[in-house]
C-alpha cells in the first residue's frame, strides 16, 4: 500500500537557518536580538520587501505572541517584553508596520477577561513599546475572508482573518512548554489560535484533529519567521495548566517553522515525533532539505517533561468530548483575580481540583490521582462511547477529516487500472459456494475475499435515479465521515474518477469493547455508468490510523432480466485486530472464526443493502450527528457549562410525576409531616393549597389508589395467566 | 356531493379525505388550527381550520355541505383522562350533529369503534348486536360507546340520519401521528425479545376503512352501527406476519398477561422520562389474551369487501418503513419481502 500520498512538496530548496541564544552574558533582549540575527529575520524582511514590492515602512507584520496566560507573567505565555523589544528592533531598522494578533479560546465561556484586549493588558502587553512606539493587538476574528484550500482540506469552508492572510509577513512568538497531552507545544499549538471560532477546543481539537488543523493551517499560510521565548520556560507534567516555571535563559528563532520547533523539541530532551500535532506536520510538510543550526543543541539541565504515564491517561480522556471540555477548565491553575470564574460552581470545583493534582511532579498523591482520574475519565468515555457504537449511534458524532492524499498527485492510468485489479480478485469466488443467503467469501492471504448480492424488486431506473452509486461507500452501514474529491466527471456531470477517505465504525461493533479502531481508509474510485449496470469501483491507498491493509472492491447494481435490481458487493478485506484479539489463536478455533466471519459480513452488508434500499425510500441513512460548526458563535448553539448540567438535572427531575415525587418524600420521610405536602406545586414553583379540602388525605388516597390498581392488575393478569395454563386455548 | 371530513389530519380521516376525492366528491377537511396537514399534501381537498369543540367553527365548516364524516376523536390508550377522552367524543360530536342539523345536512356518518362490540375469551368473532363487557371498559372504550349512543340519540332528536361506522384495528399510510394500531407493528419491530402474547384481533387496511365509511354515507342505514374489518388472526400470526414481511426474525416467546402488563408498566415509565408517549399502555396490555375477532357481514350486505389482511399489512409496512416512526437504525435491520414491495407499487 502506497503511504506517501499525504506528503505536501516544499515549494523551495533554500537553506533554512535556526538560531539558539543562550549566552549567559546576555540579558533576554540580547537573547532575543542575537537569535533573531542569527536565524536571518533581517534577511527575510528584506526579501519579502523585493518579493512584494514594498517598502520597509510599508511592510505589514503580524506577529502572533502566545497568549496561553491565566497568571500574572505566566512563562506559559509570551513574555511582552520581548515582543515589544522585537517591535521597537523593527522600527529601529524601518519596519513601521507590526501588529500582534491573537483570537480568544474557549476558556472564554469559563473566565472572564478573556477578550483579545483584555487579555494582551493582563498579559503585561502596554500597546506602547518602551521606545514610545504605539502598537496594536488585532483581534483575528475580525474581518473574515474563506481560507484558501484545496479540496479535501480539513479547513475546506472555514474562515480566516483577511490581516492574517494578507500579511506580508507572518511571525510566530511562542512560549517555551511542556503540555500534557502532546509533550510540549510551541508555535504549532500558538498558531491555531489565528483560527477565528472562539470554542477553539471543540472546533480544533474535536470536531477537528489538531494535528490536521496545525497542519494544513501552516501549509497554507506559512509563517516566514518563528522565534521560541525560552528564557523562562514553563516544564512539568501538569504542562500548560500549573505553573511549573524553570530559568532556561534562551532565544530559539528560525526562517522554518517545523525545524524550530523541532530544535525546541530537541532542547527539552524529547523526540519531536513525540508530539502527534509536530508529527503530523513532519510526516505531511517535513523538514527542509537544506538547514543550518546554530547554537547549543544540549537540553536544558533540569529540565522535567510530562510523565509518558500523564500524557497517556489525558490522551484517552480527551477522546470523551463531553467531559475533556468540562475537565479541561476546571483543572485549570488560574489567578481569579485576573480572571475570575463566570460560574460559581465551576469556581469551586477548580479550586478543589486544582488543589488535589494541581502539581503532579511535586506531589506523588496528587500524580497518581491526576492518571487514576484520567483513566477513570478515560473508561468512562470508553464505555458511553462503546455503548453508542453499539447501541446508539446516532449519539456519535461524525468523524471530519481531510482527504489526507492528493488526489490529483495520482495519474488517470492510476485510476483506471482500480477495476482491472478487483475484477481480477473476484474469479477467486468462482467455485466458492454461498455460506448464508447471497454470501460467498474465502480467504486470500489473510485477507477475506467475499461477494454478497441481493435482488432488489425496484425498477432498475428507478433504482440508479435515487441511488448515485459513486456515493456507495457513503450509504454502507456504519459509514461516519469522511470526504470525497472528484477529480474527472463525464458529460453529464457524473463522478468518474475520484478519491474518498472513509471511516467507519469499529467492525464488527463488539470490537469497540476491546478498544477496535474506526476503519479509516483512504481510497482511489472509478465509476461506470451503463445503461443496465452501474459500478463503483475503489482501492485502498493509505489507511491512516493503520486499521485496514485491505480494503478494496465494488459496488455494482444491475437490471435484471425482468427490469428489477440486483445490487452486488464484492471486495477483499483485511482490517487490523486490536491487540488483545490478536493474542488468540484464531487458527486453532478455524470453525468458531468462520462462523463470526460469516456473522459479520452477513450482517453488515444486510443492513448496507437495507441503507441501499432506504436510500431509494428518499429517508436519510448516515448514523451519528453532525458537529455544530458554529457552536460558540452567533447562531450555533451554547457551549455546555455546569449550570447547564444542572439544569439538565432539574429538568429530568420535573418529569417525574407529582405522585412519585410525594411518594418518595413520603417513603424517605417516614409518613406525612405537614399539611403542605398536600398542596400542588405550579410550573413557576408556588405551592398552591385547597382549603375546601382535606389535602393530605386526598394526596394519600391518591398514590394508594394507583398502587392498588397496579396491584390489583397484575394480580389479574397472574391470575388469568395461570388459568390460562391450566387450560390452554385452543 | 359536498362532504365535510372532521379529523381530516388523523389517520382514517384523512384517508377518508383522499378516498373520497379519488370518488369525485367535494371534499372539505376540517382541521384544528394545530394539526398538520401533511396527511392529506397534494391532495386537492378544501382545508377549513376548526374544532369540534368549537360549535361555532362546525357552522361555518358544515354551510353548503351535502354530507359530514365525522372522523375526529382522540384515538390513545393513555395520556389523556376519562373526561378528555368524553368532551372530544360526546360533546364534539353532539356538535356535528347540531352543525349537520343547522346546514341542512341529512346524513352523518360517526367514526365508532369495533371495541364497542366488546371482545371474547375465545376466538370467535363478534358482529353488531354484541356489547361490550363492564370489565373490559377502558375511558377509550367509554368514550366511544358514549359516542355512539349520543350519535345516535341527537341524531334522531335533530332528524339527521346518523351512521356509526366502526373500524377494527386500522392500520396503513398518512398516520403521521403514529396510532396505536399502527405502533402494534413498529412495536414489535423495536422489541429486541420480539414478544407475542396470547388473543388476537382484527386488522383492516386503512383503506377500506375510508371506504367503508363512504359506503355508510351512500348505502348505510340510520341508527345502526357497521363494523368495518378485515382479517382476524391471532397475535402470534399477525407477528409471526410482520417479521416474515420485514425479513426479520421472530417472534421468540410468548409472554402472558403478567409480563404484557409489565412492560407496558416499563414502557410507559421510559415515555414519562423521555417525554414522549409510550408505544403501548397497561390498558392496551388489560386487552392481552381477549379475542377482538369481528364479521364484517352487515358491511358486506353493502358491499364492503376488504383486502386481505396480509395485504393490508405490507401496504401498511410500506408506508411505515419510509416514515419517521421506524428510526433510521430499525430501517437498517430490515429486509423488505417482495410483497412489501408490490404493496409499494400498488
Amino acid at each position: 500500500m502506497r503511504q506517501t500520498g499525504a506528503r505536501t512538496t516544499r515549494p523551495s530548496v533554500r537553506e533554512e537557518r535556526v538560531a539558539i541564544a543562550s549566552d549567559r552574558s546576555l540579558d533576554k533582549s540580547g537573547l532575543l536580538v542575537e537569535a533573531v540575527e542569527g536565524a536571518g529575520l533581517w534577511e527575510i524582511l528584506a526579501r519579502r520587501c523585493s518579493e512584494t514590492g514594498r517598502a520597509a515602512a510599508a511592510l505589514s507584520i503580524v506577529i502572533k505572541p502566545d497568549f496561553t496566560l491565566f497568571h500574572r507573567l505566566s512563562p506559559t505565555a509570551t513574555d511582552p517584553e520581548l515582543v515589544e523589544r522585537l517591535i521597537d528592533e523593527f522600527h529601529d531598522r524601518g519596519f513601521h508596520s507590526a501588529v500582534l494578533a491573537n483570537t480568544v479560546d474557549s476558556f472564554v465561556f469559563w473566565l472572564a477577561n478573556r477578550d483579545v484586549l483584555s487579555l494582551a493588558d493582563l498579559a503585561g502587553y502596554r500597546f506602547v513599546t518602551p521606545k514610545e512606539r504605539a502598537y496594536d493587538v488585532l483581534d483575528l476574528a475580525d474581518d473574515l475572508v474563506g481560507v484558501e484550500v484545496p479540496p479535501g482540506s480539513v479547513l475546506e469552508g472555514a474562515l480566516i482573518s483577511r490581516v492574517w492572510r494578507d500579511a506580508d509577513v507572518r511571525i510566530a512568538f511562542g512560549a517555551n512548554k511542556t503540555d500534557e497531552e502532546d509533550l510540549f507545544a510551541v508555535n504549532l499549538q500558538n498558531l491555531v489560535a489565528v483560527l477565528p471560532l472562539r470554542d477553539k477546543f471543540y472546533h480544533y481539537r474535536q470536531r477537528l484533529d489538531l494535528a490536521d488543523v496545525a497542519t494544513e493551517l501552516v501549509s497554507t499560510y506559512p509563517v516566514h519567521f518563528a522565534i521560541v521565548d525560552a528564557v523562562i520556560s514553563n516544564h512539568g507534567s501538569a504542562g500548560t495548566r500549573a505553573l511549573g516555571p524553570i530559568e532556561t535563559h534562551t532565544v530559539i528563532a528560525g526562517t522554518d517553522l517545523l525545524l524550530t520547533e523541532t530544535v525546541a523539541a530537541k532542547k527539552m530532551g524529547v523526540d519531536p515525533a513525540a508530539s502527534r500535532v509536530l508529527a503530523a506536520a513532519l510526516e505531511r510538510i517535513g523538514l527542509p532539505q537544506r538547514s543550518v543550526i546554530i547554537g547549543d543543541m544540549t537540553p536544558y539541565p533540569r529540565w522535567r517533561n510530562v510523565h509518558p504515564f500523564v500524557s497517556a491517561s489525558v490522551r484517552r480522556r480527551n477522546l470523551w468530548p463531553e467531559a475533556s471540555w468540562m475537565l479541561a477548565p476546571l483543572l485549570q491553575s488560574v489567578d481569579r483575580e485576573l480572571f475570575p470564574f463566570h460560574d460559581v460552581t465551576a469556581d469551586r470545583a477548580n479550586a478543589l481540583l486544582v488543589r488535589l493534582a494541581g502539581q503532579p511532579d511535586a506531589d506523588p498523591l496528587a500524580f497518581w490521582l491526576c492518571v487514576a482520574g484520567n483513566a477513570l475519565v478515560a473508561t468512562g468515555g470508553h464505555a458511553l462511547q462503546s455503548w453508542r457504537i453499539m447501541a446508539s449511534k446516532d449519539a456519535l458524532h461524525w468523524r471530519e477529516a481531510p482527504l489526507g492524499i492528493d488526489p490529483f498527485a495520482y495519474s488517470r492510468t492510476e485510476y483506471l487500472r482500480v477495476p482491472d485489479e478487483v475484477v481480477s480478485l473476484r474469479s477467486l469466488l468462482r467455485d466458492v459456494p454461498a455460506v448464508e443467503g447471497e454470501l460467498r467469501w474465502t480467504y486470500l492471504d489473510d485477507a477475506v475475499v467475499f461477494e454478497v448480492s441481493r435482488l432488489i424488486p425496484v425498477p432498475f431506473e428507478h433504482f440508479v435515479a435515487r441511488l448515485d452509486v459513486s456515493r456507495g461507500i457513503q450509504y454502507m452501514n456504519d459509514y461516519i465521515g469522511g470526504r470525497a474529491i472528484v477529480v474527472e466527471r463525464d458529460a453529464r456531470g457524473r463522478p468518474m474518477l475520484q478519491a474518498e477517505r472513509n471511516l467507519y465504525l469499529p467492525q464488527p461493533n463488539y470490537l469497540a469493547l476491546s478498544q477496535g479502531k474506526p476503519i479509516d481508509v483512504t481510497k482511489l474510485e472509478v465509476v461506470e455508468y451503463l445503461e443496465s449496470r452501474h459500478a463503483l469501483y475503489w482501492k485502498t491507498i493509505l489507511s491512516t490510523n493503520g486499521s485496514a491493509r485491505y480494503d478494496d472492491g465494488m459496488v455494482e447494481l444491475e437490471r435484471t432480466a425482468d427490469g428489477e435490481t440486483r445490487a452486488t458487493i464484492f471486495g477483499r478485506q483485511e482490517f487490523t485486530l486490536p491487540p488483545l484479539w490478536n493474542l488468540i489463536n484464531h487458527e486453532a478455533n478455524a470453525s468458531l472464526k468462520r462462523y463470526l466471519v460469516t456473522q459479520a459480513y452477513t450482517t453488515f452488508f444486510a443492513r448496507t443493502f437495507a441503507n441501499f434500499e432506504a436510500v431509494v425510500e428518499g429517508r436519510e441513512v448516515r448514523i451519528g450527528k453532525q458537529w455544530d460548526p458554529l457552536r460558540g458563535e452567533e447562531g450555533g448553539e451554547p457551549p455546555p457549562s455546569l449550570a447547564a448540567v444542572g439544569e439538565m438535572l432539574t429538568r429530568i427531575a420535573g418529569v417525574l410525576p407529582p405522585d412519585f415525587a410525594t411518594a418518595a418524600r413520603r417513603i424517605l420521610g417516614g409518613g406525612v409531616s405537614s399539611v403542605a405536602e398536600g398542596g400542588i406545586l405550579d410550573e413557576d414553583g408556588f405551592m398552591h393549597f385547597n382549603a375546601a379540602v382535606q389535602p393530605v388525605q386526598t394526596e394519600r388516597k391518591g398514590v394508594s389508589n394507583g398502587a392498588l390498581v397496579f396491584i390489583a392488575d397484575l394480580v389479574r393478569a397472574v391470575q388469568q395467566d395461570l388459568a390460562a395454563m391450566a387450560s390452554p386455548q385452543p | 356531493m359536498k362532504l365535510l371530513v372532521t379529523g381530516g389530519s388523523g389517520l382514517i380521516g384523512s384517508n377518508v379525505v383522499r378516498e373520497a376525492v379519488a370518488l369525485g366528491y367535494d371534499v372539505r377537511a376540517l382541521l384544528r388550527p394545530t394539526s398538520s396537514a401533511a396527511a392529506i399534501e397534494g391532495i386537492a381537498a378544501e382545508r377549513f381550520v376548526g374544532d369540534v369543540l368549537d360549535i361555532g367553527s362546525l357552522h361555518v365548516a358544515a354551510a353548503n355541505c351535502d354530507a359530514i364524516i365525522h372522523t375526529a376523536a382522540i384515538f390513545a390508550y393513555g395520556g389523556f383522562t376519562g373526561a378528555q377522552l368524553h368532551d372530544v367524543a360526546v360533546i364534539g360530536t353532539r356538535n356535528v350533529i347540531d352543525a349537520a342539523a343547522a346546514a341542512g345536512v341529512r346524513r352523518v356518518v360517526v367514526t365508532s369503534s369495533s371495541v364497542v362490540c366488546g371482545s371474547s375469551t375465545d376466538p370467535v368473532p363478534r358482529d353488531e348486536t354484541c356489547r361490550a363487557d363492564n370489565g373490559e371498559k377502558s375511558p377509550y372504550v367509554i368514550a366511544k360507546i358514549e359516542q355512539e349512543g349520543a350519535a345516535f340519540a341527537h341524531g334522531l332528536e335533530r332528524s339527521v340520519e346518523v351512521m356509526a361506522c366502526c373500524p377494527t384495528l386500522t392500520i396503513g399510510g398518512y398516520d403521521h401521528r403514529l396510532s396505536p394500531s399502527n405502533a402494534v407493528i413498529v412495536m414489535f419491530l423495536r422489541d429486541v425479545l420480539r414478544l407475542t402474547y396470547p388473543g388476537g384481533c382484527n386488522i383492516a387496511s386503512v383503506s377500506d376503512v375510508a371506504r367503508g365509511h363512504l359506503l355508510l354515507l351512500e348505502r348505510g342505514s340510520s341508527g345502526l352501527r357497521y363494523i368495518v374489518g378485515g382479517e382476524n388472526l391471532t397475535w402470534t400470526d399477525l407477528h409471526r406476519r410482520i417479521a416474515a414481511l420485514c425479513g426479520v426474525s421472530g417472534p421468540y416467546f410468548a409472554t402472558g398477561r403478567t409480563g404484557a402488563y409489565l412492560a407496558a408498566a416499563a414502557n410507559e415509565m421510559i415515555g414519562l422520562v423521555a417525554r414522549r408517549a409510550p408505544l403501548t399502555t397497561r390498558v392496551q396490555a388489560r386487552m392481552v389474551g381477549r379475542y377482538y375477532w369481528y364479521s364484517h357481514a352487515r358491511a358486506a350486505a353493502l358491499g364492503y369487501a376488504p383486502r386481505s389482511g396480509a395485504q393490508a399489512l405490507a401496504e401498511a409496512i410500506a408506508w411505515l418503513v419510509t416514515s419517521p416512526h421506524i428510526s433510521r437504525e430499525l430501517r437498517a435491520t430490515l429486509t423488505l419481502s417482495r410483497d412489501v414491495y408490490r404493496a409499494r407499487l400498488t
